[in-house]
């Protein structure tokens, strides 16, 4: 019942930072910052969610799976916005 | 409850997309809908058609769109309204044909009972994979020709470039460690289409992916163009060789003896998983 209640809000509270980013994403006014509401929120966001749902998992090799999955998010999504930031300001410039 | 919200998320993204007058709306609105129509996949339990729809019909299209609109961008398409309605009351008709038809078709007239009733004899513990490579391998024969075909018809119109234009160093640095874990990956989930959910066509869209990363960065494959172009075409060899080759020896054309089903399958499993990866590399980064 604990653990229960320990997953779902952690997974609560990832939810509510992805829901910061979008709506960071949507209302923000240029390129960079819309990046910068993103890229952070989502990541802690996914975080939040992953440790949620490690909870429920039934071995050990799921787990080491969920953290290899949030490496590569993490990874990916930084590297992303990156090349988002870069070609905008190649653009700009 | 989530089905009908999914679905209608589907509907207003389709719509938008159509409706957008900016091209690059239309091709975000696209990646929404592609997303979208992943998830209503998943809640129909086909977890193999929405891996490929996620990955090729919201990640790699967008890219290829993306792509396109830079060139495309003044043509303003507008369709006239006579054949908008025709268009219209064409899908309504094909709509509720189809509806009828799902709720009279009787239980044993189905296909899926006779999939599991033979699938002992295909060589694959999928059901899915059975049917793509074994039941209905022509169909699969023709749609890896038919993506072939396509990637010819772009490197005949594109024109040769000199060299890449640009070098993004930490793009190009971190696909350089990770295409290989990506690599190995895709040919996981091909090696996985035996048991459950995945197979070639899942594998080979995310080994392109990892590649398209590698094209962002604006640098290619340390392979020349030739092995390029080799690998690309590699899946129609060994499909085609197959099943000319069993024809020969009097089993039929496509048709696997049943001790050497299993083999056959992964081997051209592999090879469509390299090809698939290898031509949507060659549609995104375009001729050298």
């Amino acid at each position: 019942m604990l653990i229960e209640i320990l997953s779902t809000s952690l997974i609560l509270i990832g939810s509510l930072f992805l829901l910061i980013g979008s709506v960071g994403l949507i209302r923000l006014r240029d390129s960079y910052s819309r990046l910068h509401a993103l890229t952070k929120a989502d990541m802690l966001g996914f975080g939040f969610v992953v440790l949620g749902v490690m909870f429920s998992v039934s071995s050990l090799g799921e787990a080491l799976k969920l953290v290899i999955i949030w490496v590569f998010v993490v990874v990916y999504s930084s590297i992303v916005g990156y090349a988002i930031a870069n070609s905008k300001k190649k653009r700009d410039a | 409850m989530l089905d009908i919200i999914i679905g209608l998320l589907m509907l207003l993204s389709a719509f938008a997309s159509l409706q957008s007058k900016d091209l690059l709306k239309s091709g975000v609105f696209f990646v929404v809908f592609g997303f979208m129509s992943g998830l209503l996949w998943i809640r129909l339990s086909a977890p193999d058609i929405a891996m490929v729809e996620i990955i090729l019909g919201s990640a790699i299209t967008s890219i290829l769109i993306f792509k396109l609109s830079r060139g495309v961008r003044d043509i303003a398409m507008k369709p006239k309204l006579w054949r908008r309605l025709w268009a219209g009351a064409g899908s309504l008709v094909l709509f509720v044909f189809l509806t009828f038809y799902l709720f009279t078709v009787r239980e044993e007239e189905r296909v899926g009972g006779l999939v599991f009733e033979k699938l002992s004899l295909s060589g694959v513990e999928s059901p899915v994979t059975a049917v793509l490579l074994n039941f209905r391998g022509y169909d699969t024969l023709l749609e890896v020709g038919v993506i072939t075909l396509a990637v010819i018809g772009i490197l005949a119109l594109e024109p040769k470039k000199k060299s890449y234009e640009w070098n993004d160093i930490v793009v190009w640095r971190f696909s350089k460690i990770f295409l290989p874990v990506i690599a190995l990956f895709s040919l996981y989930i091909t090696y996985l289409g035996a048991f459950s959910v995945g197979g070639a066509f899942q594998g080979g869209s995310l080994l392109a992916g990892g590649l398209a990363f590698l094209s962002l960065s604006g640098q290619k494959l340390p392979i020349r163009e030739n092995p390029t172009l080799f690998l690309a075409m590699l899946s129609l060899a060994v499909f085609v060789a197959f099943a000319f080759a069993y024809a020969l020896v009097g089993h039929g054309f496509l048709t696997y003896p049943l001790e050497l089903s299993t083999l056959s399958i992964m081997l051209i499993e592999i090879s469509i998983c390299i090809s698939t990866g290898m031509l949507l590399y060659i549609a995104i980064r375009g001729r050298l």
